[in-house]
């Protein structure tokens, strides 16, 4: 059980790439934490960092209350989890389990019953003695799982540990993964490209871009106010419709129509400032006639997407996406508008790609979960 | 190569065509016959010539006894080069085998620059340092060591000669083992020569296995080196000591050869059919899951 505390880490490889740079960061004692970002982001190095198979060129590392910065592997008490498992093809499913055990001293007879104690605590009592290839890909995880779990870390780090399994399996190995941290409450660091994973996973989670975090926060935060345009095109389903736009009296001038300004901008803003406003495709509204403050627009093509329709859209300002009702798919061809959710659109200035107002949500929208 | 393969000719050229393939076919059979022949009779007198009394060039089994062996194992000098080839296979392998598998694995996982130039000149070398050309610097080089005459130099000659193809065969398995393995066992907390008993060896056995086999057929039949290094007749190994089955006037003793070389043989067959049995032969590596 420990917290872990990252400052100003910066990690240079031999190639001259920086895949990390000035990274500050503390995730809490027994927190789930999710690492967000587009491949090559540096997400894996991060991890690899804090496990100690990388050296930082600068910054420290805290897990617990020791400084691990120059400390070999081992002693952190950390264990990872790879995206291929890494299990051991030649051993089965006992000794991979024990394997740690084994580094740690432990007596055999100790060993084989603690590796049978977490194999069948994650469903693998009917399976201990056959090798990783006689396993299923959803079983070879719980192994690499049960490995990590009996060697008593105090910190998990996974990379990708999903990405491996086909959608079903990975919706169960969620589940799964959820419900062993509620179990054991262990500081976990949880690499993945997958959105929703993060989402449905993380107590707090960071989106990283070009070895930088662009923003930390619960999924919930992250979801509803993105830090950035970084932020704001990456997370969410269908991404955030941006649209170039410029303060103009009490409103956002989109094209040759206007938008009313974002609740949270208020007050915030100068007229004639040219910024972009974020508008979430769930969060936009229809209309077959012109309401006040709505962006004229022409229907491209309609998309089924189970409970709703996703709407292409053509504006002035350029395309746009908006999820529609099952009830009400317009046609293609139509002419409509676009009305935005004052409450839940965002405005980001034009120069900085930085979000205009309070970081963090505002009450009563946090609870209209992303989840 | 059946008549289905044949392609369809027209019915005016057919039996003609038949009987041009037919005698091709003949041909082909009767060069193959040769070939195997050539090489089976040497095979027929080694299985049967020791089991014959009087054994002539003629490969066959006149007059079956196991006299001969009774007479070889009889002879000292049969006992103690057998034996001393036996050592010398076994010391060669264990230092090559272990100096290969740490040399290997250094090489594979730490990035000197230029280790491919090394390793290719090195190899390149092998080839003669266990020449001729390189026989009088080497015997200087033993003398002045004062390992001449003894099992340990030829033992460290024939490694030396040995070792950068094993090396670089290992390098090749190690390779191919992922990083991910060493890297969930460093975690762990395991030391390098935990990992490497732990999950590197177990996992390019089939590699050690080849190097193994490889380096004591190789010693085995091996004669220059021990032949040039070793003075003393007690230590003479059997690839040297079946040169002197001559009786005094030249002529070769068949009995004593014929036994002997199939002894000599034998434990190399059965060495190629353990390792073929258990990983098969290759020489690359790769996860066998
Ligand atoms: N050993 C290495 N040597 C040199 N460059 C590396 C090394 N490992 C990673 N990189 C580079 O560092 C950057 C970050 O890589 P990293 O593996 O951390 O990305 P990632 O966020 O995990 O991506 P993915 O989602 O694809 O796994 C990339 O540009 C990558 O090419
Ligand atoms: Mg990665």
């Amino acid at each position: 059980m420990a917290a872990i505390t990252i400052s100003q880490l910066t990690k240079v490889f031999a190639n001259g790439v920086r895949a990390l740079r000035d990274v500050d960061l503390t995730i809490a004692d027994g927190e789930f934490f999710a690492l967000l970002g587009p491949s090559g982001c540096g997400k894996t190095t991060l991890l690899r960092t804090i496990a100690g198979l990388e050296a930082p060129n600068a910054g420290r590392i805290v897990i617990g209350e020791r400084d691990v910065t120059r400390m070999p592997p081992g002693p952190r008490k950390v264990a990872m989890v790879f995206q291929d498992y890494a299990l051991y093809p030649h051993m089965d499913v006992t000794d991979n389990i024990a394997y740690p055990l084994k580094i740690q001293r432990v007596g055999r007879a100790a060993r084989r019953q603690r590796a049978l104690e977490t194999g069948s605590h994650l469903g693998l009592a009917g399976m201990m003695d056959r090798r990783p290839a006689q396993l299923s890909g959803g079983q070879q995880q719980r192994v690499a799982l049960a490995r990590a779990v009996a060697s008593h870390p105090q910190v998990f780090l996974f990379d990708e540990p999903l990405s491996n399994l086909d959608a079903r399996l990975r919706m169960e190995a969620r589940t799964f993964l959820k419900r062993l941290h509620a179990d054991l409450r262990i500081t976990t660091v949880y690499v993945t490209h997958d959105q929703s994973e993060a989402l449905a996973l993380a107590d707090r989670m960071a989106v990283m871009d070009g070895g930088v975090i662009r923003q930390v926060g619960s999924p919930v935060e992250v979801f509803q106010r993105p830090a950035n345009l970084f932020v704001a095109s990456f997370i969410g389903s269908t991404p955030m419709n941006l649209l170039d736009a410029r303060v103009d009296g009490g409103l956002v001038r989109v094209g040759p129509d206007a938008a009313s300004i974002p609740e949270s901008a208020r007050g915030l803003v100068q007229e004639g400032e040219p910024v972009v406003l974020g508008v979430r495709p769930e969060y936009a509204e229809l209309h077959p006639q012109r309401v006040a403050e709505s962006i004229a627009a022409r229907v491209v093509i309609t998309e089924h997407l189970g409970t709703a329709f996703l709407v292409d859209l053509e504006t002035a300002a350029g395309p746009v996406q908006v999820v529609v009702s099952e009830e009400s798919p317009p046609d293609t061809g139509d002419d409509v508008f676009v009305l935005t959710n004052p409450q839940r659109s965002l405005l980001y200035r034009r120069d900085t790609g930085e979000l205009i107002g309070p970081a963090s949500s505002l009450a009563g929208l946090a609870t209209a979960a992303a989840r | 190569m059946a008549e289905g393969t044949l392609p369809a000719a027209p019915p005016a050229a057919d039996t003609r065509w038949l009987v041009r393939a037919v005698i091709a076919r003949v041909q082909l059979y009767v060069f193959i016959a040769l070939v195997a022949a050539f090489f089976a009779l040497p095979m027929a007198w080694l299985v049967l010539s020791p089991f014959d009394a009087h054994p002539t060039l003629v490969a066959g089994l006149a007059h079956p006894t196991l006299a001969n062996f009774a007479d070889m194992f009889r002879n000292p000098a049969v006992r103690g080069s057998l034996l001393n080839s036996v050592l010398l296979a076994l010391g060669t392998m264990v230092v090559v085998v272990a100096t290969a598998a740490l040399a290997a694995y250094a090489l594979s996982r730490v990035h000197v620059p230029g280790h491919n130039v090394i390793l290719y000149v090195l190899l390149l070398f092998s080839s003669v340092v266990t020449g001729s050309a390189a026989m009088v610097p080497i015997f200087l080089l033993a003398y002045d060591l004062h390992i001449i005459n003894t099992i340990t130099g030829v033992v460290l000659v024939l490694a030396g000669g040995l070792l950068p193809a094993a090396i670089f065969i290992l390098k090749d398995f190690m390779d191919s083992t992922p990083a991910s393995y060493e890297e969930s066992a460093r975690v762990f907390g395991a030391g390098p020569f935990q990992i490497l008993r732990d999950i590197v060896v177990p996992l390019v056995r089939p590699g050690l296995a080849v190097i193994a086999v490889w380096s004591m057929v190789t010693v085995w039949g091996n004669f220059l080196t021990p032949f040039i290094l070793l003075r003393d007749p007690s230590l003479t190994p059997a690839s040297v000591q079946i040169y002197s089955f001559y009786s005094a006037g030249g002529t070769a003793n068949l009995r004593l050869i014929s036994t002997f070389g199939l002894l000599y043989t034998l434990p190399v067959v059965v060495m190629y059919l353990v390792v073929q049995n258990r990983y098969g032969f290759r020489f690359y590596g790769g996860i066998k899951h």
